[in-house]
């Protein structure tokens, strides 16, 4: 009995050899193991240090500047030759264009008697802040069939002109109050002063971009100027000089009390002389006065 | 009886060391694709280095042209940056190919989690799978946009070449050109993250893999 559990000892001392060895071994390819991991404990994988740099400086850039100027010059030829073509059209029918600034104001529904007691047509170029305050005049304006324009927002050139981008501002919400309240949209623009000197090429090409027409005048009143009669006199003396060089007038006057007093006087005139007032329109090539190097930055 | 009862802790002791052992045997291996992976990984940031150098020799030809009147065409045509396109182009396939092989050298250690027995080891591999993926799919979304921005860019240079030099045509293109730029910085900022990440939850999975 001793014996036979002895043998039986035997046996398991040996399986427990056995484990014990088999312990170890694992103990030792885990170490190896463990070894060859702390080498990969120290290679994380590298983040990324690159940069992209945006493409800058283009807005000022001599090669943009020389761009535009050959657009503008471009653009320029297309524009003098629609001009020419309208003005074909405009002798044979006697067309004459009226515009008056700076309104709308108190005395545009008395400016609208006037014009309709000739049965006369005419475009305001009107300011932003005064549209919003004659609305009803602006709205008679639209019912008559008057064409409505775009005068800019502040008048003052130390605004308007303070940067590239400032006249198309100014006419951009000049064009949305005008469609707020008479829900024209209106193309028509006229800069406080005319385009000359201060609206650079760069300023003409953004206001080009937004779908604008720069327009100006062949002839100017002097309204503003002279106000009283000798304004008339002046100009129907200028509006016989261009019709008889075969051009047709656009004529500067300002919606100002002043300019109303004398006014039928000079609407008398028209009518006698057979000449037709007429709008302008959306698609109509503009009057523009041309920098041709006289144009400069008022900055 | 006592003979089984002992038998038995044997045998519990023997499944449980080979356990450990092919633990252990799933860490070396996973190990060992994960370092050749890394081997490949090394290989893609040395490409966005030369990528990055390549980048500012465009930007400054850029620059350059910008400078000159349109008139100057000939000036503008000695300068576009033809040749810098094409090395880039050729860079940016080199750490396309680098960083798809990292990838797929990767990927082999799904065969190695499925037979992990420790759940915490499983989860923690799992992990690094599923963080790889997130890094390749914003890498796709990078190579794109790069493939996108260097289209554009090539446009921009031809454009300057052949003297179309219509203004809304160039200022589209560099409009294009930087919202790609933009967005290839968020999404590299992105990736740096999660491959933070991705190297945490390594050391975290491999000390793990020690300690059982
Ligand atoms: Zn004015």
């Amino acid at each position: 009995m001793q014996k036979h559990i002895t043998n039986k000892g035997k046996v398991l001392s040996a399986i427990l050899v056995v484990a014990v060895v088999i312990l170890l071994v694992e103990l030792v390819v885990s170490n190896k193991n463990d070894e060859a991991m702390s080498s990969l404990h120290n290679k994380p994988l590298e983040t990324l240090s690159v940069s992209f740099e945006p493409m800058v400086g283009f807005g000022e850039s001599p090669l943009r500047h020389s761009i535009i100027l050959k657009e503008r010059a471009d653009k320029e030829i297309a524009r003098k030759q629609a001009v020419a073509k309208q003005n074909e059209v405009d002798q044979r029918e006697k067309a004459i264009y009226l515009t008056f600034d700076d309104g709308p104001s108190a005395v545009t529904d008395q400016l609208i008697d006037i014009l309709d007691a000739f049965q006369m047509k005419a475009t305001f170029f009107m300011i932003g802040p005064n549209i919003k305050e004659h609305t009803k005049s602006v709205v008679r304006m639209k019912n008559e069939g008057f064409g409505l324009g775009l005068h800019g927002i502040t008048h003052e050139a130390g605004k308007i002109y303070s940067s590239p981008s400032a006249p198309v501002d100014e006419m951009s919400e000049d064009r949305d109050i005008l469609q707020n309240v008479s829900g024209v949209r209106s193309n028509l623009i006229r800069l406080p002063y005319g385009s000359i000197p201060y609206l650079t090429e760069e300023m003409r090409y953004l206001l080009d971009k937004g779908d604008f027409k720069v327009w100006d005048w062949n002839v100017d009143s002097r309204d503003w100027e002279l106000k009283d009669r000798r304004y008339v006199q002046h100009t129907k003396q200028e509006i016989d000089r261009y019709m008889q060089a075969g051009v047709t007038p656009v004529v500067l006057l300002h919606d100002k009390p002043h300019t109303l007093e004398y006014l039928p006087e000079l609407l008398s005139y028209i009518k006698k002389q057979g000449y037709r007032t007429k709008v302008l329109t959306n698609e109509q090539p503009p009057v523009t006065f041309q920098c041709e190097g006289r144009c400069n930055s008022i900055s | 009886m006592k003979r089984l009862v002992f038998l038995v802790m044997i045998l519990g002791l023997f499944t449980f060391l080979s356990g450990c052992q092919s633990d252990h045997k799933q860490a070396a291996e996973i190990h060992e694709k994960m370092e050749e992976s890394a081997s490949f990984e090394e290989k893609f940031v040395a490409n966005q280095k030369q990528l990055d150098d390549t980048r500012k020799r465009v930007q400054e030809i850029y620059q350059d042209v910008q400078s000159l009147d349109f008139n100057d065409i000939d000036a503008i045509k000695q300068r576009v940056g033809d040749h810098e396109l094409s090395m880039e182009k050729q860079q940016l396939n080199e750490a396309e190919e680098n960083f798809q092989t990292a990838y797929s050298k990767l990927m082999a250690i799904k065969e190695n989690i499925e037979l992990i027995q420790d759940e915490d080891q499983k989860k923690q591999t799992t992990k690094l799978v599923t963080l790889m993926n997130s890094r390749k799919k914003l890498m796709e979304n990078f190579f794109d946009t790069y493939r996108n921005q260097l289209k554009s860019q090539s446009s921009f240079f031809e454009h300057l070449e052949q003297d179309k030099f219509e203004l809304d045509k160039l200022e589209g293109e560099i409009d294009v050109i930087n919202e790609d730029s933009l967005h290839m910085s968020e999404v590299v900022e992105q990736f740096n993250e999660i491959t933070e990440q991705y190297n945490k939850v390594m050391i975290d999975y491999f000390k793990m893999a020690d300690i059982s």
